[in-house]
């Protein structure tokens, strides 16, 4: 099963994209972790997760093409 | 609170309009507004409200106008420059709408005077630049219970929010701290001056926040409470997201009531990192006219300021990992600098393990700072 993940802000250049597919993962913690071993600058980042539009912790399960949403706080005004 | 023949005239095309008319704009001359930061959200939202009648509007922001301002922050021109923002919006606002009080406090919201603000007014609007104060405002509001509309911009994208909002039923929803209980690292979530902004963006932001501060007002439609908007102005996609008060989050936030004032929100903003030397254009300027051998290095990419320090090394932050040789080991002090001080950090952060020495600092305020201090 995969998921697909949309990053916003300046997470998207952390990342290099605004968005990817993320394989066999089946809760936010593990992909969160899969997430960071990729790109580890991300754990210096202060983010919240959402799946299909609601914000969720960690231990939030996840399914087959859902949609995860990866947003900063913006600073700018 | 009756409407008179002028003000009828004026806002004849809410009067007009059956979910405002006569009941939502008396509501509306009844509100007081406070709106924190009269920036790139805060114009539009200044010029909006002003027109439709807010009685009584706060504007609070310390900051003059600056020429690099003025491609957003459109409630200015260049004869006002150099003035007060608070002080030159409630000049350009008085001839909008002549029917309104406007207050200026030209000053920066602390936590000194955030509780006598704040208590003066029905709804806050904030319109700030940066993280201290975006859980300065968070804190005072659910402590002494007003909603907020929260905006906030980053480059092509727009985070909007009405937070601390007690709906209809009596249920109060989330807060700042429920969206994002920590903050981050000032240097990995710079501002606008940092990373630029397009131009428009604070406005269709701002002018979603003076929307939700209309409704909130005349108790019309679904006021954006519990949900979190961002706006992206690439693909014009808007997502809603919904979220969840977390009451521990929200004691977080009491935690410093009533004690406010002993609390460092600057500090709290930047307690998880690693601590980073700073040194005061004062200091470094001392420094400098001892002859101390202090190496300057600049990285910023495109200047904002035509000035640069003397015998400077120019490295921009994007070519920092090539040229790391070019920073000495022998000098006594190495001096970090941009123009507002907040790139320069992030590259003394990228600094590898043998490079971060005791003797490496960060100019405060940037060039920014030194100008200022330059001209006194």
């Amino acid at each position: 099963m995969q998921v697909n993940v949309i990053f916003f802000g300046v997470l998207s250049d952390v990342v290099g994209k605004n968005m990817l597919t993320i394989q066999d993962t089946d809760n936010m913690a593990d992909l969160k972790s899969k997430l960071i071993i990729s790109y580890p600058d991300l754990k210096d980042y202060t983010f919240r997760m959402a799946v299909n539009q609601q914000m969720v912790e960690d231990n939030h399960l996840l399914f087959d093409n859902d949609l995860v949403a990866v947003m900063p706080p913006f600073a700018g005004g | 609170m009756n409407l008179n023949k002028e003000e009828i005239q004026y806002y004849h095309r809410h009067l007009i309009l059956s979910q405002i008319g006569k009941t939502g704009q008396q509501a509306l001359k009844k509100a007081k507004v406070l709106i924190v930061g009269a920036g790139g959200l805060g114009c539009p939202i200044l010029m909006y409200l002003s027109g439709a009648g807010v009685g009584r509007i706060g504007i609070v922001d310390p900051d003059k106008v600056t020429v690099s301002n003025l491609h957003r922050q459109v409630l200015y021109g260049f004869s006002q420059v150099g003035e007060f923002k608070a002080e030159a919006a409630v000049n350009r606002l008085k001839d909008l709408n002549p029917n309104i009080v406007l207050e200026a406090y030209a000053q920066r919201v602390s936590p000194e005077n955030a509780g006598d603000l704040i208590s003066q007014y029905d709804v806050v609007v904030d319109a700030t630049d940066n993280f201290p104060t975006r859980y300065l405002i968070n804190d005072f509001c659910v402590y002494l219970d007003k909603p907020f509309v929260s905006g906030s911009i980053d480059r092509f994208q727009g985070q909007l929010s009405v937070l601390n909002f007690t709906d209809n039923q009596g249920k109060k929803c989330p807060t700042y701290r429920c969206l994002f209980p920590t903050p981050p690292a000032p240097e990995i979530a710079p501002d606008c001056s940092q990373n630029g902004v397009i131009g428009v963006l604070p406005g269709i932001i701002g002018n979603l926040q003076a929307n939700e501060v209309i409704k909130m007002i005349c108790g019309v439609g679904e006021v954006l409470s519990g949900k979190v908007l961002i706006f992206d102005a690439l693909s014009n996609q808007m997502m809603l997201f919904s979220i969840q008060r977390n009451e521990q989050a929200v004691q977080q936030a009491l935690q410093n009531a009533p004690d406010f004032e002993s609390f460092d929100y600057e500090s709290f903003c930047s307690s998880n990192r690693q601590k980073i030397n700073e040194i005061s254009s004062v200091d470094l300027h001392k420094k400098l006219q001892n002859n101390e051998k202090i190496q300057l290095i600049d990285v910023r990419s495109i200047p904002e300021f035509q000035e640069e320090l003397p015998n400077a090394v120019r490295i921009p932050l994007n070519n920092l990992q090539a040229n790391i040789h070019n920073i000495s080991k022998n000098d006594s002090l190495v001096v970090f600098y941009c123009d507002h001080g907040i790139n320069s950090v992030r590259a003394i952060r990228m600094l590898p393990n043998h490079h971060k020495l005791k003797n490496v600092f960060n100019l405060t305020g940037g060039l920014a700072a030194w100008l200022k201090e330059e001209k006194k």
